[in-house]
């Protein structure tokens, strides 16, 4: 079958439960081999769709035992994660750290490197 | 009320909006991680997992690169792949799935009928799904998943659309066959 032929368009569509428009819906209808396919394809999507969860249901209540998990630490972590996430505050942070490490570098060069040099220790 | 809308309340402090999030997704939560054939308690566990987590990082979601489904999917899918890995690692666990159908169908009562069908239809299916290799059980089980779009699909596989679609129709002939040939 030619790649670009309608059954094979059609059949794709089937097989991947798209919604079909009139014109392929009448092809259905008049095509043996699509009819089949449509068949054979609405059956199993009805078996699988539900089927598939394998009997899991959600239990009562499910949404509030999420939220009892939050708890106020989990809420006080996600607060803080988006905080630090905002950019003005990397910003802030990156200026503080930056600030304290000049300030120490000043420190070390007035306490440290100029007595030193002052006494004849740098050579 | 839209899924941006109720992240924008959750990141400005309005936890509750996260209520509505849960509610609006866990139906087919638990429709995905049934799809891996999980029992329901380690469904459960998982389902709340992903919730938490997805709380917990959602300042790192990013509208602009996937829907939040996706993005709330693709954690479910890799805890419940990492769940199937440590289990597969510890003791092969006995059919139990079928075992209770087969006591329940011995002890049926008249309305208890419909129930039966649908969990041997289940056991079925799960059976069947198992049969095929991963990466087109997984597409399969997301497209089968309620309000999953082929694109979004391709997001939460890390994978194109084509790619997709190619292993939605690979898996839906394969899935045919094994339930044709159990049937047999």
């Amino acid at each position: 079958m030619d790649s670009s032929s309608p059954c094979t368009i059609i059949q794709e569509r089937i097989v991947l439960g798209q919604i079909l428009d009139e014109n392929s819906q009448s092809h259905v209808l008049a095509c043996a081999g699509c009819g089949r396919l449509a068949a054979d394809f609405m059956a199993l999507d009805a078996l699988v769709a539900s089927g598939i969860d394998g009997g899991i249901v959600v239990p009562d209540g499910f949404a509030d035992r999420v939220m009892a998990g939050l708890g106020p630490e989990a809420v006080a972590a996600s607060r803080l994660e988006r905080l630090l996430g905002r950019r003005w505050v990397q910003l802030a942070l990156t200026q503080v750290g930056l600030a304290v490490a000049i300030a120490n570098l000043v420190r070390f060069v007035f306490s440290t490197l100029m007595p030193a040099a002052s006494l004849g220790g740098l050579r | 009320m839209d899924d941006g809308f109720l992240i924008r309340q959750v990141l400005s402090g309005n936890t509750n909006a996260f209520r509505l999030l849960v509610v609006r997704y866990e139906r087919s939560m638990f429709r995905f991680l049934g799809g891996f054939g999980l029992e329901q308690a380690v469904a459960e566990d998982l389902a709340q997992e992903t919730f938490l987590r997805a709380f917990r990082n959602l300042s790192s979601y990013d509208a602009a690169k996937a829907k939040f489904s996706s993005w709330l999917f693709t954690i479910a899918k890799h805890l419940a792949m990492n769940e199937r890995a440590r289990s597969s690692r510890s003791a092969p666990h006995a059919d139990v799935a079928g075992i209770d159908v087969a006591v329940a169908a011995e002890n049926s009562v008249p309305g208890a009928h419909a129930a039966i069908e649908a969990k041997e239809r289940g056991t079925r299916v799960q059976r069947a799904l198992a049969h095929l290799p991963e990466i087109l059980r997984n597409a399969l089980v997301l497209a089968y998943v309620n309000d999953l779009s082929v694109e979004d699909i391709a997001s939460i596989e890390s994978c194109s659309v084509g790619a997709v679609k190619s292993r939605i129709f690979r898996g839906k002939q394969l899935l045919r066959a094994a339930l044709l040939k159990m049937e047999d």
